[in-house]
């Protein structure tokens, strides 16, 4: 979720198997640098592939170039690793989140297979992304300070993950703004 | 596989009549039509018989009722518990056609989990207040583990006056309750140049 030169990105904490509940601790939010972060969403395994790929490609960059890669530029990145696997997809949604020049807020979600959806506002994936839409068009306001955003993303994952038998069991969210990041764990409902 | 989750709050335990519970798993509809159509059937076995119907017959009648339907979609897990004159009866009936007799069971997606609790804390002698933890303790790792169990957890005690029901606890309360958050020391990390971190 974009705020006013910040912006907020969480995920649930569970890892199962179909309906078994493995691991109350799995990581899903992954830094990329300092101002850039991706959501991976799926299959978990794929999830942490795709990092350590991204994480690869990117350090190779700033080998490179001497600095870090701008969010949109990362995102074409990822486009385009994602549709290198067209006829064999990684099973996975990634969120990117990050600040751009001049602090910009950027945000933008992908399909398995790489398509890219920018948006302003929010950016949702996973089992709960039909409830997760619900609850942040209603509860998303622009321009919000990082502790009301803070608030805002909580209470919307929150109330969507207890509507999914497939999400929930705690709650994560980072908080980044251009001089600081915040993580919390939340407390949600562990059922 | 999305499962929504339309109620956290659906009572899963029916009360047939003051002596006698069902509980539900399975089909939601299935499960509270033909339990209240068990209760017409003991209501009409009374007025006939001038007497209560023992658990072993509701359970039977249930149990052939639910068979003559086998095949057909049905899908009903249920336990039948209650008291009658041979003292207390609780008996295990399910939509293929079985019935069995126990002295615990543990019905739904989510019994395997309940069972681990429920194999390791049970003892015939129990009294009344630990058996009440102990079926409330089995059905919140259940709810923990699987996904599609979860809402609130509500234990009823089956004696010889009937029914009561003791308690109805929230699951996401109860998680806090077992497992209370510990307050872990706050680290302060020195940030670094952002140039060479990962």
């Amino acid at each position: 979720m974009v705020g006013k030169n910040c912006f907020a990105i969480a995920s649930d904490r569970r890892l199962g198997v179909q309906l078994q509940t493995v691991a109350t601790d799995f990581q899903r939010v992954f830094k990329i640098h300092g101002k850039l972060y991706i959501g991976l969403s799926g299959l978990a395994t794929d999830a942490q592939t795709l990092y350590q790929r991204l994480a690869f490609k990117h350090k190779l960059y700033q080998l490179r170039e001497e600095r870090d890669m701008k969010p949109e530029t990362f995102a074409s990145l990822v486009s385009a690793l994602l549709y290198e696997k067209r006829f064999g997809p990684y099973f996975c949604q990634p969120i990117i989140a990050g600040l751009g020049e001049k602090d910009q807020p950027f945000i933008c979600t992908m399909d398995c297979i790489g398509a890219k959806e920018l948006a302003k506002d929010f950016v949702v994936s996973g089992t709960a992304s039909e409830s997760l839409y619900g609850a942040c068009e209603s509860m998303y306001k622009p321009d919000m300070e990082p502790e009301e955003l803070f608030e805002t993303i909580s209470q919307a994952l929150l109330s969507s993950v207890d509507r999914d038998c497939l999400s929930g069991w705690g709650g994560y969210v980072l908080i980044v703004t251009p001089t600081e990041v915040q993580e919390r764990v939340l407390k949600g409902r562990m059922d | 596989m999305c499962i929504l989750i339309s109620s956290q709050t659906v009572r899963k335990i029916i009360e047939i009549n003051p002596y006698m519970l069902g509980t539900m798993a399975g089909g939601a509809a299935d499960c509270q039509f033909w339990h209240r159509n068990l209760g017409v059937k003991c209501r009409l076995h009374e007025l006939a018989n001038k007497r209560r119907i023992s658990i072993a017959g509701s359970s039977k009648t249930l149990a052939n009722i639910l068979y003559s339907y086998r095949g057909m979609g049905l899908s009903i897990g249920t336990m039948i518990a209650g008291f009658d004159e041979t003292g207390p009866g609780l008996y295990y009936v399910d939509s293929e056609g079985a019935r069995l007799k126990g002295s615990r069971f543990s019905v739904g997606s989510g019994s395997l989990y309940a069972y681990g609790i429920l194999d390791e804390g049970y003892k015939f002698n129990m009294s009344v207040e630990e058996a009440a933890e102990l079926a409330r303790r089995a059905i919140y790792h259940a709810t923990f583990r699987d996904g599609a169990s979860g809402g609130c957890v509500s234990v009823y005690y089956v004696g010889p006056d009937g029914w009561k029901k003791l308690s109805g606890d929230d699951v996401g309360e109860l998680h806090y309750h077992y497992y209370p958050v510990q307050a872990a020391p706050v680290e302060q990390e020195m940030a670094e140049a952002p140039s060479a971190s990962t």
